[in-house]
């Protein structure tokens, strides 16, 4: 991990937490969504999580504390792209819908009453939602004082040759 | 000729060992909503005692032994990773490598002066 | 004279190998051992300078051990310095001497 390895941990940890609580709001304003361009109501989403590398982030680490071989700065400028894969960090694998059965409620009134009478909701439970909300923000807060740890470690590094 | 004296290089390696640990817990404070994730970790004392013992000529960088750390509840999806302990390692990583560097840059400004001091 | 203010400039360090090379009575003893000691200041040299291309490249090179380095490879070469600038001070003071 290089000098701002660690911070890249940290970050992807933050791009997580906000991706799945864009998906708590999303589920939440779809609450009564009874028709979606695929037809039938709106289906719950959440996201799927997974750690990026995780068996080999020993290795990674061995490779690159043992590699450095002062080749320059040729190496700036590679790499740069937004989804290059952090090891020890985490990375959002998919968003998928909830395959569960939708509510179903008796009102004939209806514009997307059935034939049978019934509307289909989305069964979003809203405790459930605010309570995945609250961890989804509890874990951006832990992770951003993280960032703000790894700062601060970098600037006292610079202390050294003062 | 030596630059560096043995206090120097115990506090490099402390250095070293307090980097490896906050690389550590930001991994696992980024993970903490994986499903299946373990806590990484390693015996700080431990690993400082080993690198404290290999030296006398051997100034290669080992990386301490990274293994799962037990003792931590699991949460029904499989993730151990207790933000209290967390929290905790990220605060004491950051005072000790506080601690590591002040007592280098003391040590360092010492040999300076030493090298700088006027013969009478 | 000068020659004290030398050993003691090694002395002040604590762990120095000076002392084994100036005890020899060899031909020259002094520009053999300055010798070693402007080798092994390039090389903490190079070895800071590619610590530091570590650093910046972006391998897994972390700050303070390029901090460190830097700092070693600083410390040394103001030792070389001083050593030098004692031994100049020195002969000079010799050509002076009035026989």
């Amino acid at each position: 991990m290089n000098l701002f390895g660690l911070m890249d941990v940290s970050s992807s940890a933050l791009k997580a937490e906000r991706v799945r609580a864009e998906v708590v709001a999303s589920n939440m304003a779809n609450a009564e969504t009874t028709r979606t361009p695929e037809g039938g109501p709106y289906q719950r989403r959440h996201v799927v999580f997974e750690a990026e590398n995780a068996g080999n982030f020993h290795e990674s680490l061995v490779s690159h504390l043992g590699g450095f071989s002062g080749s320059g700065l040729g190496l700036i400028g590679s790499g740069v792209t937004a989804t290059k894969s952090v090891p020890g960090g985490v990375a959002v694998t998919g968003v998928i819908s909830d395959e569960s059965a939708p509510l179903r409620r008796y009102d004939p009134q209806h514009p997307d009453a059935g034939p049978d009478g019934y509307v289909s909701y989305p069964d979003i439970n809203p405790l459930t939602e605010m309570v995945d909300l609250m961890g989804a923000t509890r874990s951006y807060g832990m992770n951003a004082s993280a960032i703000q740890a790894e700062k601060n470690m970098v600037a006292s590094s610079l202390d050294i040759l003062k | 000729m030596q630059v560096t004296t043995a206090m120097s290089d115990a506090l490099a390696r402390y250095l070293d060992l307090t980097s490896e640990q906050m690389k550590l817990t930001a991994g696992n404070m980024a993970n903490v909503d994986t499903p299946g994730y373990k806590t990484q970790g390693f015996d700080f004392e431990q690993e400082f005692a080993q690198q404290m013992n290999k030296e006398g000529g051997d100034s290669s960088v080992s990386t301490p032994q990274v293994q799962e750390v037990d003792g931590l509840v699991s949460r029904p999806d499989g993730n151990n990773v207790s933000m209290d302990r967390e929290g905790m390692q990220l605060a004491k990583s950051q005072l000790q490598f506080r601690l590591g560097v002040e007592l280098l840059k003391h040590e360092y400004s010492s040999v300076m002066s030493a090298i700088h001091a006027e013969a009478k | 004279m000068t020659m004290t203010g030398l050993s003691g400039v090694a002395a002040g360090l604590g762990t120095s190998g000076i002392d084994a090379g100036s005890a020899e009575s060899s031909a020259a003893p002094f520009s053999g051992l300055f010798r070693s000691m402007v080798e092994q200041t390039s090389a903490l040299d190079q070895q800071a300078s590619s610590t530091v291309d570590g650093l910046l490249s972006g391998q897994g090179v972390d700050i303070h051990q390029a901090m460190i380095a830097t700092q070693k490879a600083d410390m040394a070469f103001e030792l070389a310095l001083q050593v030098r600038n004692k031994a100049v001070g020195a002969y000079q003071q010799m050509m002076s001497m009035q026989f």
